[in-house]
């Protein structure tokens, strides 16, 4: 009979409960321009990355640690007006009629990109790694001492996803988006701009990987290579969670820290991010298209 | 009576060098129902979304409003006051019937007083679509999908409106209520541009009348021209190849 | 991105000579240049078996997979683990590298048969980062990021030569085997299912006999590359498994020129002496490759191998000319 420490146990949950919301920021943005454009961003760990370093020079330069809040605000900011300029150039003409196989060339296009940013990093602010300072002091979750960094990425990822949420749901531009999601010629004939939806979801999509990356600066320190890892969760929750499902993100991230967590604890932690690849490929094996299937586009 | 649209030697198609149509020259009339009627694969539907910029024709032009439209896109097209009802049903599945209302007033979102107003016309107008405002659009009936489908395009009051197949696939008293629908707004001053395979209540219903044959105009004419012989049209569109 | 059709170039004459001109400096190369290029070139002919498998399942049977390197990985690491661990002798441990990759191929081919393109992308990406995950994590028999030491065919020294020749073979076998596949009729389905697969299969093609073939084929290939790279190198890390390594194929082929057997070939050597050449430059040489496969992509999609074949249309269009005012 094993014994059960009650309270280990539920730090342990709410430990992976924690990171795994914080990845869905990440499967969010994969996820929500997946479901606008059909395609899949490959150097989404990229925008990760570059938000983080944004944040940085944000705060060490200009406004300091305490308007921390303030800078993952700005580098979203700029995270957004670099993905419009790349959707423009790059994906946009994905649309227009002069590429011909598509995902082909969104695969190709989006992990040149990835490629492409990391090795500037690398180029501009070195291959070192930064440790942006902490941004809050440690308290608890629960029963659970958190960092203060940790508590604040979760705070702030809820508070991202609950805004998020409001916006598809409350304004014009959220049904807009819903809607191009259903239906991309309904958004058409109703008289939008769809490139122009397009390009707004890219920014959005990729501003919210820099958030994640900015608010996991200071945990997991800043280096070009350092949005590979939030790639794989993002990736990992988005098959787990299905492709353009909102909600399904949410489920997935849970689940996913959960997995890792409770792996952790039962079994050999060192394995820990295994047991979510393993959950993955069951997944796969068993419903390819995740646990809230993705619906189809009508038009 | 005025020339709301002005197609002048149209040709497009969805492929290059493939031309599903060919060389069209058609004009519509301010405040009438214009019908165009043709055998399946004549080219309606594409020419109606060449009309509506989804497609942009290889030669020719197209004037609206003394106004060049070939090369628009879509979206501005609605916003010079053409509305489009495709033939396959056009809403958003998982929005609510209020929610496709309303982003078909996108062109006029900031005006709320007016937004208002012109739902509960819509609502008038289809009670049905009242009755069922909040509910998740595709819990609809076929029927009331495509009374949807036509109020959300008409939230906007078009100009010009054109509606592919409005019937397909209805009962006969939706039918009705639809083509009924159809007349209500012509007298509010909607130019209606119509495609359909029923050919009898084409000519019912328009004005004036062209035949599309593999994308060419095989005859026009006013509705009289069409009502004494339309036995010999429908024989000859079974029989085109 | 339009396919290439496989025509004549001006001339079988030129065309032919050109290749055997080529095929000599290649033969040749090791008495001209110091061994340190010697195994630039080598590791470029890994590359290019690797560039070819790879074209043939994603450039010509439409799959485009993510999977590659672990399947040359698996390979690698099979046999070392076979050859360090069971003694046994190295030609069977090589044998037996293909096996296991074309099995993994196959299952994940299976896993992969109603998949569309973005579902096929995400799984063998999913695939490949188990692999490299579990490379890693049983790090008691592979190593891991130590990286396991293999005994090398040639040992001792100084047999940079021999090596050359052995990889210049297998790569100049890869790229027969695949022209050979891509002429028959296997090819004809294969290009059929890239096409339009629905098609393909109301024409009555068993899409699903071909694309597993593909898939088992072009790992099985991926897999016998990484052994015999295992025991030239002498060290298997992780590194080979990295996701840079896929992006690197991908960069290969399509900068020589996606859906041609002599576009991998271009892309795999070109990239290759560009990245040693130029190493001093560091990280600049990724920002160009990536950049001008951004610019393929983006305008004139047909690589290398279309410059070329522009090129030699272009010429062939003025000697006409010149010929029809005559």
């Amino acid at each position: 009979m094993v014994t059960i420490d009650w309270t280990l146990l539920s730090q342990y949950i709410i430990s992976g409960v924690v990171i795994g919301l914080i990845y869905s920021l990440m499967a969010m943005g994969i996820t929500f321009i997946y479901g606008i454009m059909r395609i899949i961003n490959w150097s989404m760990g990229e925008f990760y990355m570059i938000g983080g370093y944004l944040q940085y020079i944000i705060i060490t330069h200009f406004l300091g640690v305490e308007n921390w809040y303030l800078g993952v605000l700005l580098s979203m900011v700029g995270v957004f007006l670099l993905g419009m300029v790349v959707q423009g150039l790059l994906i946009k003409p994905m649309f227009q009629g002069s590429v011909e196989r598509r995902t082909e060339y969104a695969t190709i296009v989006t992990i040149s990109l990835g490629v492409l940013f990391t090795n500037v990093a690398v180029i501009g602010a070195g291959p070192f790694i930064y440790s942006p300072p902490g941004y809050y002091h440690g308290t608890r979750i629960l029963t659970l001492p958190v960092s203060g960094t940790r508590f604040v990425a979760f705070i702030g990822t809820i508070v991202l996803l609950s805004l998020f949420y409001l916006f598809l749901k409350k304004t014009w531009w959220g049904r807009a988006f819903q809607g191009a999601a259903q239906n991309r010629m309904g958004i058409q004939t109703a008289g939008i701009d769809v490139f122009r939806l397009d390009q707004i979801a890219f920014g959005i999509g990729v501003a919210l990987a820099a958030a994640a990356g900015a608010l996991l600066a200071p945990e997991f320190y800043l280096h070009p290579r350092c949005g590979s890892i939030a790639t794989m969760k993002g990736f990992e929750i988005i098959v787990i969670g299905g492709l353009g499902s909102i909600p399904g993100v949410l489920c997935a991230g849970l689940l996913l820290g959960l997995i890792e967590s409770l792996g952790a604890v039962f079994l050999n932690p060192s394995f820990r991010d295994v047991y979510g690849f393993l959950f993955l490929l069951a997944i796969l094996a068993i419903k390819p298209t995740g646990l809230f299937e993705e619906r189809e586009r009508v038009a | 009576m005025a020339s709301k649209l002005s197609v002048q030697g149209v040709t497009s198609g969805y492929v290059k060098g493939i031309d599903i149509v060919n060389d069209v020259s058609l004009e519509i009339q301010e405040d009438a129902i214009t019908g165009i009627i043709g055998p399946n694969g004549a080219g309606k539907s594409t020419l109606l979304k060449t009309i509506f910029g989804f497609l942009h024709p290889s030669q020719g032009k197209m004037v609206f409003n003394r106004r060049e439209i070939q090369t628009l896109s879509p979206f501005k097209l609605k916003q010079l006051g053409i509305c489009y009802v495709p033939q396959d049903i056009n809403t958003f599945p998982r929005l609510t019937v209020e929610e496709n209302l309303m982003l078909g007033a996108w062109t006029f979102k900031r005006q709320r007083t007016l937004l208002k107003q012109r739902l509960g016309e819509i609502y008038d107008f289809f009670p049905v679509l009242g009755a069922k405002r909040g509910e998740k659009a595709t819990f609809l009936s076929g029927g009331e999908l495509q009374m949807l489908a036509i109020g959300k395009e008409v939230m906007t009051i078009p100009e010009l409106l054109l509606v592919d197949e409005p019937s397909a696939g209805l009962a006969p008293m939706l039918v009705s209520e639809i083509y009924a629908f159809l007349q209500r707004i012509r007298e509010q001053g909607v130019t209606i541009f119509l495609v359909d395979q029923n050919i009898t209540k084409a000519v019912e219903v328009s004005d004036y009348m062209y035949l599309l044959e593999m994308g060419k105009i095989k005859k026009q004419g006013p509705k009289e021209d069409f009502e004494e012989n339309i036995r010999g049209i429908i024989k000859d569109s079974l029989i085109a190849e | 991105m339009k396919e290439i059709s496989y025509t004549k170039i001006t001339g079988f004459k030129w065309y032919s000579l050109s290749i055997a001109a080529l095929l000599l400096l290649v033969a040749l190369l090791p008495f001209s240049t110091g061994q340190y290029y010697l195994q630039v070139f080598t590791v470029a002919f890994y590359y290019v078996i690797l560039a070819s498998s790879w074209n043939l399942l994603a450039g010509y049977t439409g799959q485009f997979s993510l999977a590659h390197h672990a399947f040359a990985a698996i390979g690698g690491y099979t046999s070392a683990l076979l050859v360090t661990n069971f003694g046994l002798p190295i030609w069977l441990g090589i044998l037996a590298a293909p096996l296991s990759s074309a099995l993994m191929g196959f299952i994940l081919g299976m896993l992969c048969l109603r998949m569309r393109a973005i579902y096929l992308a995400i799984a063998t990406w999913a695939f490949a980062e188990s692999v490299r995950i579990t490379i890693s994590m049983t790090y008691e028999i592979t190593r891991g990021d130590l990286g396991l030491a293999v005994p090398k065919i040639f040992p001792g020294i100084g047999q940079g030569v021999a090596y050359y020749y052995l990889f210049l073979g297998l790569a100049a076998m890869t790229v027969l085997v695949i022209m050979f596949i891509i002429r028959s009729r296997m090819g004809y389905y294969l290009r059929a299912i890239r096409n339009d697969e629905m098609v393909a299969r109301v024409m009555g093609i068993n899409t699903t006999r071909w694309k597993i073939l593909a898939f088992m084929l072009s790992s099985g290939i991926a897999g016998i590359a990484g052994a015999f790279y295992g025991h030239y190198n002498g060290l298997l890390t992780p590194v080979m498994i990295d996701f840079n390594e896929m992006a690197f194929i991908v960069i290969m082929v399509v900068i020589g020129g996606i859906r041609s057997i002599a576009g991998p070939v271009i892309g795999a050597i070109l990239i290759e002496l560009l990245t040693e050449t130029f190493r001093e430059f560091g990280e600049i040489r990724m920002v160009v490759f990536a950049l001008a496969v951004i610019a393929i992509a983006r305008l004139y999609n047909e690589g290398a191998v279309g410059a070329v074949r522009q090129g030699a249309q272009w010429i062939s269009r003025r000697k006409q000319a010149r010929e029809g005012v005559n």
